[in-house]
């Protein structure tokens, strides 16, 4: 059944860094890694390198960078609220901004989540441990899509 | 093209100048033209007064040169015959060269018939003889006609006039025409213009002068006939008194009492030429004549008293007819230019014109000031506009500036702190302790140098961005963040517990946002290095000592933790300063540097007193206003 987990981040640090603190959390889940915002709509709307995709799996949880090449994260959440089959997703944005504004952007444009990522690695262990626990273990999601 | 732009620019920004200038303009020419009729007006009245007074001085001196005539034709009707002593005894009863100096003869001609003719010119002869003025035959001239008026007496009887005793003025048509008329109305009439011989005046080579003149003619009748028709008086008549006037001696007297800036000549008739002049007061003949300037300084002279008021082309002037013994004669004035005695008064219209016009231009000039920096202030102004545009743009780029470094110069220190952990974990066996207690340090300098970057952000994010003030109650605040910072810190629930307490209802003018900022930092602060007393106590209010009466509220920060050293007072508020050691208190210098700022943008001070392990307190103003306190200011200053 493997929930799955969307990962968007472009910076292939981090990437590790989050695959480790997923793991260091025990949380299992299939892992699917868009590294730009394009790549990230492609795969949510089986388009270009996605093209035929089995789109009644979707991601249990989308975690989400905002800066992105490309398409930046903003658009690519404005995007999934104005299409119904990605609508309802739970978006968790997860970024190294700590400007007001990102913050408030997030929420309007429809996130459920903001976490800063902090430098501190164990903080940040602390911080995928909570946020895997609530999203893919508590957080019960009404089906998309049909 | 472009310089017609130009000047049309220059009209329309000054275009209210340029009205101020024109009304003032119009305002001056009109009280010019006000000032200068009215000038002119009563120049014209005195001058108008001065031609009736003169016309009537000379109308009474004719009448009294023909009373003299009347008197002495009185003669003839007192007594059957007059002999010429009677004459010369009328002649200087009256006075007569020294009352009628214009009267250069008085004499009288007698009607003779052709038949007594001879009779005559013996008689005349004769008393030619009497009075040693030669030898010739008496009347004269010669030749035979109807009738004859030789000239019987004459006085004053001298040389001059003794060659017109015997003299018929019958035999010339001009004075046979005025003699007959004198006859038929039995009034004294004058002749035209004549010359009359006179004795040269003193200072001439000749001995004889023709002076300009008249001769008037008054009528004998005979004793006791009627003369109430043409006729009767044409059959009665006896003889003429005759007085041969020369005009300079008749009219000098009566016009020198008159304003001599104006000038008289009498004309015979209407004929304005020079040869019909009778009398001429200044011996210019004006009448009739354009004038011609007179050279450079005339032209000026012209010009000026045309501006004056002397108008150059209608020169004032006036003509009359005046009767001089039955005959018209035409009189004529004229102002001199210049020469006037009221040149006070002429001038004024022009003092007006000048005078107007410097104010005018002093008008003008001040209009155009206010003008030109009334519009050099609307150009600072816009400059400023774009001043602040160029502010906001740079702000703006400041801001996407500070996102980037915000998110990008984060992203490798996660790297580093995270690789760091990853190598202690996984590969533990391999790396001995001092290999691990390296990597520590590595993620330690790492995390620091986030809180760094987070702080930097924190301090640039107060400096820009608008300020946006609200009324708020300093102290809620105060007591909001203490709370937070006890969530925040747990640990010091129990041991070590911070006592708080803030002054309630301070209200302030100011930005909410950069407000919490500062209690943040000041009361974190506080919280920090209180860690290690015993007893923490934070206290946060107004200052009633120096706050009193007519100075602005000073807020203060109050702790009895590790304090400062009064010597580095200075540092405090330097980014990156700091008074205490890594080990001791964690920090990164910039917290205290914030709050500065955000008492800076409020327009406010910030100052701190301290002593080593006896606390800190931190006091600051929100807004201009008066010195504070000088033993406070002094103490800042002697920090330095």
């Amino acid at each position: 059944m493997g929930k799955i987990i969307l990962l968007v981040e472009d910076n292939p640090d981090d990437e590790v860094l989050t695959r480790r603190a997923l793991k260091k959390n025990n949380i299992g889940n299939d892992l699917v890694v868009a590294h730009d915002g394009a790549e990230a709509l492609d795969y949510l709307f089986g388009t270009g390198a996605y093209e035929g995709r089995d789109l009644s799996i979707m991601p249990q949880v989308v975690l989400l960078d905002l800066k992105l090449p490309k398409v930046d994260g903003l658009e690519v959440l404005r995007r999934m609220r104005a299409d119904e089959r990605t609508k309802l997703l739970p978006v968790v944005i997860l970024t190294s901004s700590r400007e007001q504004q990102d913050l408030v952007d997030g929420y309007g444009y429809g996130a459920n989540s903001y976490i800063r990522k902090p430098v501190d690695f164990a903080q940040f262990v602390e911080a995928v441990r909570q946020l895997g626990l609530y999203w893919l273990v508590l957080n019960e999601t009404p089906r998309a899509g049909g | 093209m472009r310089r017609a732009r130009r000047v049309f620019g220059h009209l329309r920004r000054a275009a209210v100048a340029y009205a101020v200038l024109l009304v003032a303009l119009m305002l001056t020419i009109l009280a010019y033209y006000y000032v200068r009729q009215n000038v002119e007006a009563s120049v014209r009245d005195q001058f108008d007064e001065t031609v009736r007074a003169a016309q009537d001085a000379i109308d009474r001196q004719m009448n009294s040169y023909v009373e003299a005539m009347l008197g002495s034709r009185g003669l003839f009707y007192a007594s059957n015959s007059v002999e010429e002593g009677e004459w010369d005894d009328y002649a200087s009863g009256i006075d007569l060269q020294e009352r009628y100096e214009g009267m250069q003869i008085l004499g009288y001609a007698e009607r003779v018939d052709p038949a007594d003719k001879d009779d005559v010119e013996e008689q005349l002869a004769e008393s030619l003889r009497d009075e040693g003025l030669g030898d010739r035959s008496g009347l004269h001239p010669e030749g035979e006609r109807p009738e004859y008026f030789p000239l019987t007496f004459v006085e004053p009887l001298d040389e001059v006039n003794g060659s017109l005793l015997g003299y018929d003025a019958y035999s010339d048509p001009a004075y046979r025409a005025v003699m007959d008329r004198a006859r038929d109305t039995g009034q004294a009439q004058a002749t035209g213009k004549v010359y009359v011989l006179t004795e040269a005046p003193g200072g001439s080579r000749a001995d004889l002068a023709l002076e300009p003149g008249l001769v008037v003619y008054l009528p004998v009748y005979r004793r006791g006939r009627s003369v109430d028709d043409v006729d009767q008086r044409q059959r009665a008549l006896e003889g003429y008194v005759v007085a041969y006037l020369e005009a300079e001696g008749l009219l000098r007297g009566t016009l020198e009492s008159f304003d001599s800036s104006i000038d008289f000549e009498i004309y015979d008739g209407e004929d304005l030429a020079p040869n019909s002049l009778l009398y001429d007061d200044d011996g210019v003949l004006r009448a009739g004549e354009s004038q011609e300037p007179a050279g450079f300084f005339g032209t000026i002279g012209m010009f000026a008293d045309s501006l004056a008021g002397g108008s150059g082309g209608s020169k004032l002037s006036d003509l009359r007819q005046i009767d001089l013994a039955g005959r018209e004669y035409d009189l004529y004035f004229e102002a001199l230019p210049g020469a006037s005695g009221e040149g006070g008064s002429r001038l004024l219209p022009l003092f007006v014109l000048l005078s107007g016009l410097v104010v005018s231009l002093l008008l003008f000039g001040t209009t155009f000031m206010l003008v030109r920096s009334r519009l050099r202030a609307e150009k600072a102004g816009r400059d400023l506009e774009d001043a602040n545009h160029e502010l906001e743009s740079t702000n703006r780029e400041l801001e996407a500036f500070s996102y980037s470094v915000s998110h990008d110069l984060r992203a490798p220190l996660r790297s580093i702190d995270g690789f760091s952990q990853i190598l202690v974990e996984d590969y533990a066996d391999e790396i001995d302790d001092e290999g691990k207690d390296y990597l520590g340090r590595v993620r330690a300098g790492s995390q620091r140098m986030g809180r760094l970057i987070d702080d930097i952000l924190g301090l640039s994010r107060v400096t820009r961005g608008n300020m946006e003030r609200k009324r708020l109650d300093l102290g809620a605040l105060a007591e909001e963040v203490a709370e937070e910072l006890r969530e925040a810190r747990p640990e010091r629930e129990d041991e070590r517990k911070v006592e708080f307490s803030a002054q309630k209802g301070l209200e302030v003018w100011g930005d909410p946002k950069l407000l919490r900022v500062a209690l943040v930092n000041l009361i974190g602060n506080a919280w920090k290095f209180t860690e290690k007393s015993p007893e923490a106590y934070i206290e946060f209010g107004l200052s009633e000592k120096l706050s009193y009466k007519g100075r602005v509220p000073v807020y203060y920060v109050r702790d009895n933790g590790a304090g400062f050293d009064m010597a580095y007072a200075g540092k405090l508020f330097g980014a990156f300063q700091r008074l205490h050691g890594e080990d001791e208190f964690e920090g990164t210098g910039i917290g205290l540097a914030t709050v500065q700022r955000v008492v800076h943008r409020h327009g406010g001070r910030i100052w701190a007193e301290g002593e080593v392990d006896r606390g800190a307190t931190f006091y600051f103003t929100l807004r201009p206003g008066l010195r504070l306190d000088p033993t406070a200011s002094q103490k800042e200053g002697t920090t330095k």
